[in-house]
């Protein structure tokens, strides 16, 4: 079932009184999510993220009350609930659909169109993100350090929230690279 | 310390319910989470990690497509600016080479009726060979899961990780490539597994367009044998 419009409203509402403020805390939440399957090895980070918030919407939309301060313990809760279901969707799976696993383990990598979807996705990044992006990757070591310390100090933010934003425009680049190698298969 | 234990899926449980949900609630704490992965990507890339934490990280990380698309992702990032930085270099070398190069004809012209031949070549970085990874999951008896890896045109090296059995327990193995009427092509003594799995780099001008057996033996013994499709772009 697809979030309606009333639900994602009450969502950014239940973020922030702040429209701008709710946009940026709803990309966040979303970021956190997919952090969560990812480091939980689920298959489909990205679906698992977008099924919690749907479900956190929906739950708003349904007249419950989660203010702002409870908001992120809340969707942890709903996360690990999606989490044990897909643990239970994949059991299944592997207990009724054994000849098709074999099937899921064929992998085609390709390097040079992995390499050409990083580049074409790299340059759809607008110019100062993408260049915040490359700074940000440049030099190793105490160089690394002092040039992220100062990336921060020119965009006037907290080191912390440039971690942050520098791990946004990541997952775009991943979910970019991700549908180019689709659809170049 | 903590962190880099839950990124290599070495907390108990409770303990990593606890981080997540000190990182879902405090934006400091997940983006200490973030910067930890990445520092654990570049740790594995530079080859810095111990052997143990070197199979965890391959077992986490390189066992799902995002997890190897991350990695994959931040070394593209990492080489970008420095690949720039080497195309800067190799073109202002060029260019001294040049002035250089005008520099001493214009001397050796006093000397000779003939000017000497000077040639500059512009120089130009050396292409880095591309690798292909593949993961091979053992065979299952009558059915052996085929697994495919498409080559660039040049010369690249295919980074084969070979799943073991789970019984399989010796000290290192012998790595064999043969055609699928058993003819031998490529071999490698003494590879030694890393957690449940081996490890070997297959040239590819060994590898011909079409279907390959990977066979690892232990002590003159088939241990276990992996199919592998080639193809060419």
């Amino acid at each position: 079932m697809s979030l309606t419009s009333e639900a994602f409203e009450k969502l950014l509402a239940a973020l922030s009184s702040d429209r701008e403020r709710a946009g940026e805390q709803y990309e966040l939440v979303r970021l956190k999510l997919v952090r969560y399957f990812e480091f939980r090895l689920c298959d489909e980070p990205d679906a698992l993220a977008d099924d919690t918030i749907d479900r956190v919407a929906r739950r708003l939309a349904g007249g419950e009350r989660i203010d702002a301060p409870h908001i992120m313990p809340y969707v942890y809760g709903v996360a690990r609930n999606v989490l044990l279901e897909s643990w239970k969707k994949s059991e299944r799976r592997r207990q009724t659909l054994l000849p098709a696993i074999s099937e899921t383990r064929l992998e085609t990598v390709d390097a040079e169109e992995q390499d050409k979807c990083f580049h074409d996705c790299l340059r759809a990044i607008p110019e100062p993100n993408r260049d915040l992006v490359l700074q940000y990757y440049r030099d190793r070591g105490r160089a690394k350090i002092d040039r992220r310390s100062a990336l921060a100090r020119q965009l006037g933010i907290p080191l912390n929230a440039l971690r942050i934003r520098i791990h946004r425009l990541k997952n775009r680049l991943h979910r970019c690279i991700e549908d180019c190698m689709r659809s170049s298969s | 310390m903590t962190v880099r234990q839950y990124l290599l899926g070495e907390l108990p449980a409770d303990e990593a319910e606890r981080l997540e949900a000190e990182y879902f609630a405090n934006d400091d704490r997940f983006a200490e989470l973030l910067e930890a992965e990445d520092d654990l990507i570049e740790a594995y890339l530079s080859n810095a990690l111990t052997v143990g934490d070197r199979s965890k990280f391959e077992q986490r990380f390189l066992s799902t497509p995002r997890g190897r698309q991350k990695v994959a992702l931040l070394e593209s990032l990492e080489q970008s600016p420095n690949r720039r930085a080497w195309e800067t270099f190799a073109l202002a070398a060029a260019i001294v080479l040049a002035i250089l190069g005008g520099a001493l004809w214009f001397v050796a012209r006093d000397h000779h009726a003939v000017p000497p031949k000077i040639e500059v070549r512009p120089s130009k970085p050396i292409p880095a060979i591309p690798h292909i990874p593949v993961t091979l999951a053992a065979a299952e008896r009558g059915s052996a899961p085929t697994s495919r890896v498409v080559l660039p045109p040049r010369d690249s090296v295919v980074d084969a990780t070979l799943i073991l059995p789970t019984a399989a327990h010796a000290k290192s193995y012998t790595v064999s490539l043969q055609s699928v009427d058993g003819r031998p092509l490529w071999s490698m003594a003494g590879v030694t597994p890393r957690g449940n799995a081996i490890a070997v780099e297959i040239p590819s001008r060994v590898l011909e367009p079409g279907t390959f057996v990977i066979s690892v033996s232990a002590g003159g013994a088939t241990v276990e044998e992996y199919s592998l499709t080639v193809n060419r772009r």
